[in-house]
């Protein structure tokens, strides 16, 4: 390489920098290749390095290259920290997670015959319980339906009779009345059953299931 | 040299080296006499040079030498306040080190000792 190609070539490495720290740069080294005169070019070049070598001692000492690389590599953990977060739900640290997490499978494992049957039973009553659950809904919307018809024709039974049998016809009324109440208390437990137990039970089913692995990992 | 030569050495060598011409010196030869003392690749000098510019131990002038720019720079006064700081240090650490190369006198366990008895 000639003593020009390599100013040449410091110059567009040197791009980064401002335009004044390039130009004390190239000065110096143009000026240093002047001084050490042609018979010494060849000496002063292989010694120099490559421009590249040259350039990064500049960098090192302007202070331009330690931020840059050093920002696009916190930006790099980062998305893979939430990464991790986003797809294991165990809230950790994430250097500590590895580790833990195969310890932990272990430890889960070699003591498995001990929470196996209990967490298995557990599973059943959930079980169970979602399916008394779901049929109570079920019987509860059932009388509500028959209910809302019955009070709803002893309504109108009753009023029909209002004339010609207006003590029967009154008490009719009455009943209707507690009828349709009774329906809609009926409405209200299927409601319950449907946007409260059964969900909530669903949700410990699932959480019964990623429990081994959760609670020591919190803890 | 076995030694490395930390950044703040480098930086007392160069300002002594400066010091020394009146008229200021310019990078070649300031590498050719710091050369003598240390190794001194010919890349590491630039960055030590803009240091002390930036720090105002040194100042720059250009004179024109046959029929081209040449770079010269001088110690400022700041610089000789610093030199003489790092001069000062200097006695002080090599004293010690040459203290303990030469297997120690040490008057302090000395009188321990003697205070024991």
């Amino acid at each position: 390489m000639s003593r020009e190609k390599f100013i040449e070539q410091l110059e567009s490495l040197l791009s980064p920098i401002s335009a004044q720290e390039r130009e004390e740069a190239l000065q110096y080294y143009q000026n240093y290749f002047e001084d050490a005169g042609k018979e010494k070019e060849a000496e002063v070049l292989e010694e120099l390095g490559t421009p590249e070598d040259v350039a990064k001692i500049i960098f090192d000492e302007v202070g331009y290259q330690e931020e840059a690389p050093k920002r696009v590599e916190e930006k790099k953990e980062e998305t893979e920290n939430q990464l991790h977060q986003g797809t294991d739900s165990v809230q950790n640290t994430p250097n500590e997670k590895p580790k833990m997490g195969k310890a932990r499978k272990i430890i889960m494992i070699c003591t498995s015959f001990i929470w196996a049957p209990i967490l298995f039973a557990l599973w059943i009553v959930i079980v169970t319980l979602i399916i008394v659950s779901a049929a109570l809904a079920f019987t509860f919307a059932v009388l509500a339906v028959a209910f809302v018809v019955l009070g709803l024709a002893a309504f109108v039974y009753g009023f029909i009779h209002m004339i010609t049998l207006p003590a029967f016809a009154i008490s009719l009324v009455g009943a209707g009345f507690i009828i349709l109440a009774l329906a809609i208390l009926f409405v209200l437990f299927v409601l319950l059953f449907v946007m409260l137990i059964i969900p909530g039970l669903s949700k410990l089913l699932v959480l019964s299931y990623t429990l081994p692995f959760k609670v020591k990992g919190e803890n | 040299m076995v030694f490395n030569t930390g950044a703040a050495l480098l930086d007392a060598i160069v300002l002594a080296v400066v010091s020394t011409e009146k008229e200021g010196t310019y990078g070649y030869k300031i590498t050719q006499d710091v050369r003598q003392a240390i190794e001194l690749s010919e890349s590491t000098l630039y960055p030590v040079l803009r240091r002390l510019l930036k720090a105002e131990c040194l100042e720059v002038y250009d004179k024109e030498c046959a029929g081209r720019n040449r770079r010269y720079y001088m110690i400022t006064e700041q610089g000789r306040i610093k030199l003489e700081e790092y001069r000062s240090e200097w006695k002080v650490y090599t004293g010690k080190v040459t203290e303990l190369f030469d297997g120690g006198h040490r008057p302090h366990q000395d009188e321990i000792e003697e205070a024991v008895k």
